[in-house]
């Protein structure tokens, strides 16, 4: 890996700004999981696969 | 974050719709999946509930859900 | 096929301010047809006020048959999110970033919010209503998750509303501001009467199957409107977002904002305006049919009335203030037109007039459209170029907070005036509330008194004010 932080690499990004908006996707990602899993949960609730 | 450094070969702006789209297509071929290969979940679609507590579920009202637009422009902000 | 679509753009451009009143809010910097994507956040926001406020409200009543104080209670919730929408606009402001945005990571979670209260929405509802198999799970649940649905759903789309607008007065020039607001408002009403047209029609034969499609539905198209909105719009400033620059608390920062000239009196007239235009919203439509014993059909004829009046304030104001005319003035004449306004709308039950029943619906219409334009473009153009997220917030917190204060009072006065002292039959309620929204609006005018004769220097290449 490269030390220096200012390096742009072929994409126009920085390292730093690279894994920043990694965070961001992630975080996004993770929120969509975890309210899926919540409206499946109270699908479940509602309808328990219409036994 | 552990896979970070890919946008530094992959354009963000190639790259995010991508992985956008891997997430709608997983998400909807599960659910299409259901769709095509139970019963239950098309039956519920169509308004189907448990049969012990169907009663839970009103029948069609004759009225129209029509939202009035003055409840809403309240909120005009 | 680049010079084609150049050509086009050019010819809307000649064309727009002529046929379209917003569509000169184009400037070289930034075109026309990226303002126009950026107000799609509107789109979203508006679709998720209808659900609050008027799908949801009636679905819940009478096809679920959820007790109407809990529901009064579920939508008293997103209200009170409205007040942090200062914090979050200041958040925004200061905002540490290496890629140098601000705007975009808060319009994203709070995307990403508003899609998660309207995912889980439909099935908290109905596990809220006992619907199914849910009579046997713990009724906490239903009341909890009900309960975090619509505060995600606020959260979310009073986040996407302001860090949005802050971002609009990033990159719009600021002549172009009038113009600016004026296509946000329209967005928002666009997004208003559309989906609420859209989702009337299809929930018109009622399952718990359609209310999870229909919902779900608005969830998606709000993730989808929303990063079609935000997509590339946002210029990247890592200077402006260093990690070493000093950051101001909260305190500190609202206020200087506050020491600021008249920064909090601008506030309190935004907040007596707005509940003063507020708290007929849901009364119009009932004191038609039950004072005037209009039909459903003239009845939301009014209501498309008071639309189509607001449409005509926004066009007026983006006109006037795009010529330099002064926002403050304009609010001040909203509040002005909205008096005899009010007066015509309460004026027609003793007459029996219907006529003047819309003709004060149009005028109070108006009068709402300009107030709302003047405010939040002045805000726009008061705004300290650190501190434009805050201030955008502070208006949205006090418009929105008010806006949702006065149309719950409004409805509650009706009712216990009409049932503890009805004097004048089934109008008391409604004259009472008539009478003290012109009250509030005259309040507003004095109040406003002082911002107008020392108000700000003419804009730049002003033509005199109207």
């Amino acid at each position: 890996m490269p030390s220096d932080p200012d390096k742009v690499f072929p994409t126009g990004l920085t390292v730093g700004q690279a894994e920043e908006l990694h965070s961001y996707l992630i975080n996004g990602t993770r929120s969509f999981f975890m309210i899926s899993a919540l409206a499946h949960i109270l699908a479940y609730i509602l309808t328990p696969w219409l036994k | 974050m552990v896979n970070g450094k890919m946008w530094l070969v992959v354009k963000p702006t190639v790259g995010i719709p991508l992985f956008f789209l891997g997430i709608v297509v997983a998400s909807l071929s599960v659910h299409t999946a259901l769709l095509l290969n139970t019963s239950y979940f098309p039956a519920f679609l169509r308004g189907a509930a448990p049969a012990r507590t169907s009663e839970a579920t009103p029948p069609a009202l004759a009225a129209p859900a029509a939202v009035r637009v003055a409840d809403v422009k309240a909120k005009l902000q | 096929m680049n010079r084609t679509s150049q050509r086009l753009m050019r010819g809307w451009l000649s064309l727009g301010p002529r046929f379209l009143p917003f569509a000169d809010a184009a400037s070289r910097e930034v075109p026309l047809s990226r303002l126009l994507r950026l107000s799609m956040f509107q789109l979203s926001v508006g679709m998720a006020l209808v659900l609050l406020v008027g799908t949801l409200n009636r679905v819940m009543i009478v096809e679920l048959g959820v007790p109407a104080s809990l529901v009064a209670i579920m939508l008293a919730l997103p209200v009170l999110a409205a007040p942090f929408r200062a914090l979050v606009g200041f958040r925004s402001d200061t905002h540490k970033s290496l890629l140098g945005w601000r705007r975009v990571p808060f319009i994203w979670m709070g995307t990403m919010t508003q899609f998660g209260g309207l995912a889980i929405m439909p099935f908290a509802l109905l596990v809220l209503a006992g619907a199914g198999e849910s009579g046997n799970a713990p009724l906490w649940i239903g009341h909890a998750a009900a309960a975090l649905a619509f505060l995600l759903v606020g959260a979310g789309l009073h986040t996407v509303q302001t860090v949005g607008l802050a971002l609009a007065t990033d990159i719009a020039p600021e002549d172009k501001q009038p113009q600016v607001v004026g296509l946000m408002y329209v967005m928002l009403l666009v997004g208003m009467v559309g989906s609420a047209l859209v989702f009337g029609w299809l929930l018109q034969d009622f399952n718990p199957g359609k209310l999870v499609q229909v919902i779900q539905g608005a969830a998606v198209l709000t993730i989808i409107l929303n990063i079609i909105s935000l997509w590339q719009q946002e210029p990247r400033n890592p200077d402006a977002t260093r990690f070493d620059r000093r950051i101001p608390s909260f305190a500190e920062s609202w206020n200087a904002f506050l020491a600021d000239g008249p920064a909090l009196r601008r506030l309190v007239v935004l907040g007596a305006g707005s509940i003063g235009f507020a708290m007929q919203d849901v009364l119009l439509e009932p004191f038609g049919g039950e004072v005037l014993k209009l039909s459903v059909a003239s009845t939301t004829w009014l209501t498309a009335t008071l639309a189509f009046g607001g449409l005509l304030g926004f066009a007026t104001a983006s006109r006037i203030l795009g010529r330099g005319g002064d926002a403050f003035r304009m609010a001040a004449m909203g509040a002005a037109v909205g008096i005899p306004g009010f007066l015509m709308i309460a004026a027609a039950a003793p007459l029996f007039a219907p006529m003047l029943l819309s003709a004060g619906a149009l005028v109070v219409g108006i009068g709402g459209g300009l107030f709302g334009h003047g405010t939040l473009t002045a805000t726009m153009r008061h705004a300290p170029r650190e501190q434009i997220g805050m201030a955008l917030g502070a208006w949205g917190a006090v418009q929105a907070t008010a806006a949702g204060l006065g149309m719950a009072a409004g409805g509650v006065m009706r009712d216990v005036m009409n049932s503890a002292a009805p004097v004048l039959g089934r109008a008391t309620g409604y004259l009472l509330v008539y009478g003290i929204e012109v009250l509030l609006l005259l309040a507003t005018l004095l109040a406003m008194w002082p911002l107008l004769r020392h108000g700000e220097p003419p804009v730049r290449n002003a033509a005199p004010a109207e």
